[in-house]
């Protein structure tokens, strides 16, 4: 896989991962919320980065889906949906760092990973779910 | 360019990196003058210190574990994960080995959590910049290393 198919992946992801802590900070209590307006803050940006990069690489950006399969009925629901979004992002960066030399993207995935990781145990630990942390964030 | 190594075994074990090491210097002392020096192959070097600072690390746990045995529960799936990251890294199947018996050391378990987690930033730092530098063959086992050590201090 090219780093480009990989860059292209990690905005379509990106997008679900903005729709998804969209949806599901609606569920969770005043200072868990907190916590997911970080997260959809800080997946915004890298939405518009990776935009600004496949730009510069004259690549294609796609947009959001119409629609997303997401419910989110509970705040169970809700901790779970924020798990899976950055446990599968994890995926994806970790993709990126096995997919270039450039030290620029390297450094991009590597930050990528570690930031789903981190985000991951936080929502994990809210929710109860144990173990906290993976050995080997993004291994599929 | 792809280097010679890239095409041995994925992971060498501790010990094939010493070895590799000692031929190395051999080679070096044997090799005709004018022949270019032998390149250390970079993920030999990176998975050589990789291994080094998780054994610390491991230590490091076992040190805390066996003076304050209260944190057995907090601190043994983190301690699981290093096992496994050293595994990963020498390519071998994970030894859980079991948690240290109690030693007369006391430590204050603030104190103690504190410099774990220093050592988990200090080897998330280390292992990410090594990611950067590897063959696309290693830079995701480190990358991953880096991710699980920063997530680990969401636990310290």
């Amino acid at each position: 896989v090219s780093a480009d198919d990989v860059l292209v992946d990690l905005l379509v992801a990106e997008h679900a991962a903005v729709y998804a802590y969209g949806v599901l900070g609606a569920r969770l209590d005043d200072r868990t919320r907190t916590s997911a307006l970080a997260a959809y803050d800080a997946h915004r940006s890298r939405r518009d980065a990776l935009v600004s990069r496949l730009r510069a690489r004259q690549l294609p950006t796609p947009g959001p889906a119409p629609s997303y399969d997401v419910a989110v009925p509970d705040r169970a629901a809700a901790l779970a949906l924020a798990v899976r979004v950055e446990t599968e992002l994890g995926v994806r960066w970790r993709d990126l760092v096995a997919a270039t030399d450039d030290p620029a993207l390297r450094q991009l995935g590597v930050q990528g990973l570690q930031d789903s990781a981190v985000r991951a145990a936080q929502w994990r630990q809210t929710a109860g779910i144990t173990p906290v942390t993976q050995a080997l964030p993004g291994q599929v | 360019v792809q280097g010679i190594w890239q095409a041995g075994p994925v992971q060498p074990t501790r010990r094939s990196v010493l070895v590799a090491g000692a031929l190395g210097a051999v080679s070096a002392c044997t090799s005709k003058p004018g022949a270019a020096p032998q390149p250390v192959p970079p993920d030999t070097a990176l998975t050589a210190t990789a291994v080094a600072r998780e054994t610390a690390l491991l230590a490091a746990y076992d040190e805390v574990l066996a003076a304050v045995p209260a944190l057995a529960a907090r601190l043994a799936p983190v301690r699981a994960e290093h096992q496994a990251h050293l595994a990963a890294l020498q390519g071998a199947p994970t030894i859980a080995s079991p948690l240290p018996v109690r030693t007369g050391t006391s430590l204050q378990p603030a104190a103690a959590l504190t410099r774990l987690a220093a050592l988990e930033r200090a080897a998330a730092t280390a292992h990410a910049g090594a990611a950067v530098s590897a063959s696309r063959r290693l830079a995701p086992l480190l990358a991953s290393l880096a991710a699980s050590e920063s997530a680990h201090l969401v636990l310290l």
